[in-house]
């Protein structure tokens, strides 16, 4: 009797023991590779220049900035609204509770897109979702939003278009009024005290 | 007698508890391809390694046939064939992880062969190559500027090619940008002059 129940519980308590030693599934959320293959393959995580510089004169609630620069790069200049999550800081706690906001488009971007496409792969693989990361990062924003540059003559329509969409992206982002065709000074008209001439009156 | 019963009972329910739980291991799939690497080891990783080759240092040693490097192209069969890298393999980006891909990386990686992958751009690079880190391959470089810089060097006399720059600022954001804030409401206001409507004479008519 005593020893069928011993028997008993050291066979539970053997598989116990097995379970404690199975590897753990540390992240429910983890893609796996093939579906971070499929995503990466995608393209559909790059926000354009264009689009992002709407967003943010559009003062889109929803846009998360994050500067993956190191440190030392990202206190001379950031975008409106970003934070800086360097790299290497990427798993810290505080990085975590960025992306533990809800409702958030998070938005990375650096120097090029290399950084931020890195940072990208690492944390779409832990399951965060709405990740992007900005085309051509900030270096291509100098050219198309600061410093935007005339199409040639031969361009379509759109390219004006864009072209002023990007001025008008550069004035409020540079806070200056350069590159606007100065307007001439109106003219001074000189006021004329109202003289009122004599005005044929028709008789019956 | 009473005893006895409660005996039974309980050797069903532990066997049944057994079961389930062999039937639970032996369900539950193991992922064929597994992370070598958790993020925390990518991120330490990234700080580390010298993960980009410039197209110069490649288009030399392609012309002194030196098989220092096997080639890697991810672009499609179709661009593949129009023009690549002498001696270089066609992986497709989204072909990477197939059973042969993957043994070929192995092999690569067993007898420590530095790999160079290339697509038409970097950052078309970037993810594949990062994903490939990820399993464990750390023995991979990117080709910087990718097929379209490298296509575009002169490969008899390879020199240092311009522009190239890999995640350097090519701008001082900060001058051109100023500070980020909107409110710089300066302008000044045109003065406006206001133009005064002169009347003129009108004819009228007398009845």
């Amino acid at each position: 009797m005593n020893k069928t129940y011993i028997i008993l519980a050291s066979v539970l308590v053997l598989l116990g023991i097995g379970l404690v030693f199975l590897k753990a599934n540390t992240n429910k959320d983890e893609l796996n590779p093939e579906k971070l293959l499929t995503e990466i393959n995608e393209n559909t995580r790059y926000i354009s220049t264009d689009e992002l510089a709407k967003r943010i004169i559009e003062s889109d609630p929803s846009v998360q900035l994050i500067d993956v620069r190191p440190a030392k790069e990202a206190s001379k200049f950031m975008l409106q609204g970003a934070i800086n999550i360097p790299l290497a800081d990427l798993l810290n706690e505080d990085s975590q509770a960025v992306f533990g906001q809800d409702g958030k488009d998070f938005i990375f971007y650096s120097n090029d897109d290399i950084f931020a496409n890195q940072a990208w792969t690492i944390t779409r693989r832990l399951g965060i979702k709405n990740l992007h990361v900005l085309k051509g990062g900030l270096n291509y924003w100098a050219e198309t939003i600061l410093q935007p540059v005339a199409p040639a003559a031969t361009e379509p329509q759109e390219a004006f278009d864009l072209y002023q969409a990007r001025l008008g992206a550069s004035q409020f982002f540079t806070g200056a009024t350069l590159e606007v065709k100065k307007s001439e000074p109106l003219e001074k008209i000189d006021l004329k005290p109202k003289t009122k001439t004599k005005q044929v009156e028709g008789g019956c | 007698m009473k005893e006895f019963s409660n005996n039974k009972g309980l050797i069903t329910a532990s066997a049944i508890f057994v079961a389930v739980i062999i039937i639970g291991l032996l369900t539950t799939r193991k992922p064929e391809i597994d992370y070598r690497f958790t993020p925390g080891q990518t991120i330490e990783t990234l700080q580390n390694l010298k993960y980009f080759i410039s197209p110069v240092e490649v288009a030399k040693s392609v012309k002194a046939n030196e098989n220092q490097f096997v080639y890697i192209d991810l672009r499609s069969p179709y661009d593949f064939n129009k023009g690549n890298i002498q001696g270089s393999v066609n992986i497709p980006a989204n072909r990477i992880l197939e059973k042969e891909s993957l043994s070929f990386f192995e092999a690569l990686a067993a007898r420590s062969a530095t790999v160079v992958i290339y697509d038409a751009d970097q950052s078309l690079t970037t993810g594949p190559w990062m994903l490939l880190l990820q399993l464990g391959f750390n023995n991979i470089k990117i080709l910087q500027g990718g097929w379209n810089i490298y296509s575009a060097l002169n490969q008899q006399n390879p020199a240092q090619y311009p522009g190239l720059s890999a995640e350097t600022p090519k701008y001082d954001y900060a001058a051109i940008g100023k500070s980020m804030t909107p409110e710089t409401s300066t302008e000044k206001k045109e003065e406006i002059v206001p133009k005064k409507k002169v009347k003129t004479a009108q004819v009228e008519g007398g009845c």
